[in-house]
């Protein structure tokens, strides 16, 4: 998922650095209103959770599995600012501990799986629940809003792999494949997203409350 | 099943790392600022240079910064080539077909005639290189450079507090959460027998995630509780023991010199000429 070094040109990269930058500094001030200005400490351990929890293998359809992403996930549960700034953290984390996505291209990962992915999915799930934050009308929610993100993501990636020139295949192949594949990631980030919200609505219905949102 | 091998792999992924970046070694005492900021700019470089000649110099500049850190060179290379350039060299495969131009080898898969272009293996080669520099660079700031110190680096490089102190939080809880993961997937597989089907799989794994993730939840309260309690005021005072050396000053100077001197006689601003006379005799040699 992640677009390692050398496969983004100059113009690609500098852009994608450029819209994330501004939406990071945006976001940070948000977040950090949103979750008060001390509770640094409290976002970077569910952060770090967050990780781990993306290590675990998920049986999707099949034979197939998939892992979390958690864009949609983090941000309904904390808000989409505090999101990115959770994602950003977790893809420095995994660019330079475990080699994991590029450091050029981490502008653009962070574009598609921080800012895409938090915004777009807590925007759907925002709409379709309404006020209700747990019952079957918010879990369908978030299973529309994981998987509208995660196709909105891989059209992100589509696009900036596709008009880069050090990129193999324009956008005319990049896009189609790439979003053939959402359907299925699409699929299972929903699910997951969907079963994980599921699960704490009934094991900790008091953090789906809604004074931990903003 | 479900993922207790994947997990422990993950783990030994980073202990490994982190092994290496403790070795002794000239280059893994550099400033972490020296390395950061010269390892970026040579991925700088290999993204924008255009010729294989370039890419060459690049890789050479690349393999003396590894033999200076006295890294294993197997496992190095190793690293550095499996799985990243490997899968790019997989998506290279069909333009090796489809780009035009002179054939260079041609063969019938089942019935189906195909024509490797020359043209077709000078690009996919680029690519393939270039992924492979990049990938490279990187593994050898990481495998030369403990991540705390790595964190500490940046925070002298004046990038924001807020971002520097949640990853160094982060990162110190990522082991306790994995730790706790493997827990719960160790009493699941101990009361468990057989192969569980899917819906079953699927919503243990939900119920083990959203677990992980509310302890978590209450982790962070109980530990920024225990923060206040000693006095925490948002912001995070640390000792710093950075000292840029001479050596790796040097070092470092010389790296990014040498890779400015790369991309300017790339771009044909230095040396004009030299680059395509040097893509002339590889031509004549190689014949390719």
């Amino acid at each position: 998922m992640h677009i390692p070094d050398g496969y983004l040109d100059l113009p690609v990269i500098a852009i994608t650095w450029a819209v994330t930058i501004v939406f990071w500094a945006i976001a940070s001030v948000k977040a950090k209103e949103a979750l008060g200005e001390k509770q640094v400490p409290l976002l970077s351990i569910v952060t770090a959770g967050v990780l781990a929890a993306q290590l675990i293998e998920f049986p999707i359809l099949g034979g197939t599995s998939g892992h979390l992403i958690g864009g949609t996930l983090i941000a309904i549960l904390f808000g989409p600012y505090a999101a990115v700034v959770s994602m950003t953290v977790i893809l420095f984390i995994q660019a330079f501990l475990l080699g994991d996505g590029g450091v050029t291209a981490m502008g653009a990962n962070l574009f598609n799986m921080g800012v895409v992915a938090a915004f777009s999915g807590y925007l759907i799930y925002r709409g379709l629940a309404g006020g209700s934050r747990t019952g079957k009308r918010a879990l369908a929610a978030s299973f529309i809003g994981a998987y509208v993100s995660m196709i909105l993501t891989c059209l992100a990636f589509g696009i900036e792999l596709g008009v880069s020139s050090n990129f193999l295949y324009g956008v005319n192949i990049t896009v189609p494949l790439y979003l053939f594949w959402s359907v299925i990631l699409g699929a299972g980030e929903g699910l997951i997203t969907m079963m994980v919200l599921g699960s704490l609505m009934k094991s900790r219905p008091e953090l789906l409350a809604p004074e931990v949102k903003n | 099943m479900l993922g207790i091998k994947d997990l422990l792999k993950s783990v030994r992924d980073i202990v490994d790392v982190e092994r290496y970046a403790d070795m002794t070694s000239p280059v893994h005492s550099w400033d972490p600022r020296i390395k950061l900021i010269t390892i970026l700019f040579l991925v700088f470089t290999a993204v924008s240079v255009k010729s294989i000649i370039s890419m060459l110099f690049l890789l050479f500049i690349v393999l003396v910064v590894a033999l200076l850190s006295t890294l294993p060179m197997r496992s190095y290379l190793g690293r550095a080539t499996f799985f990243i350039p490997f899968f790019a060299a997989i998506i290279a495969l069909p333009i090796l077909f489809i780009t035009p131009g002179t054939p260079l080898l041609s063969f019938y898969l089942g019935t189906i005639p195909l024509v490797i272009t020359t043209e077709g293996v000078s690009v996919a080669v680029l690519f393939v290189f270039r992924v492979w520099l990049c990938v490279a660079s990187v593994i050898l700031l990481l495998l030369t450079t403990e991540f705390p110190k790595l964190i500490r680096g940046l925070e002298k490089l004046r990038i924001p507090r807020t971002f520097i102190m949640m990853l160094s939080i982060t990162f110190r809880y990522i082991f306790l959460s994995i730790d706790e993961l493997l827990r719960m997937l160790r009493a699941k597989e101990a009361r468990t027998f057989g192969k569980l089907g899917v819906r079953r799989s699927v919503k243990l794994a939900a119920g083990v995630i959203s677990t992980s993730l509310a302890r978590s939840y209450e982790r962070g309260e109980h530990v920024y509780q225990a923060m206040l309690a000693r006095g925490f005021d948002g912001s995070f005072r640390t000792l710093s023991d950075l000292k840029i050396r001479l050596p790796g000053a040097i070092g470092g100077f010389a790296l990014i010199l040498a890779s400015l001197a790369i991309l300017l006689a790339d771009k044909g601003i230095i040396f004009p000429g030299l680059v395509s006379t040097l893509r002339g005799y590889m031509r004549i040699l190689t014949g390719w």
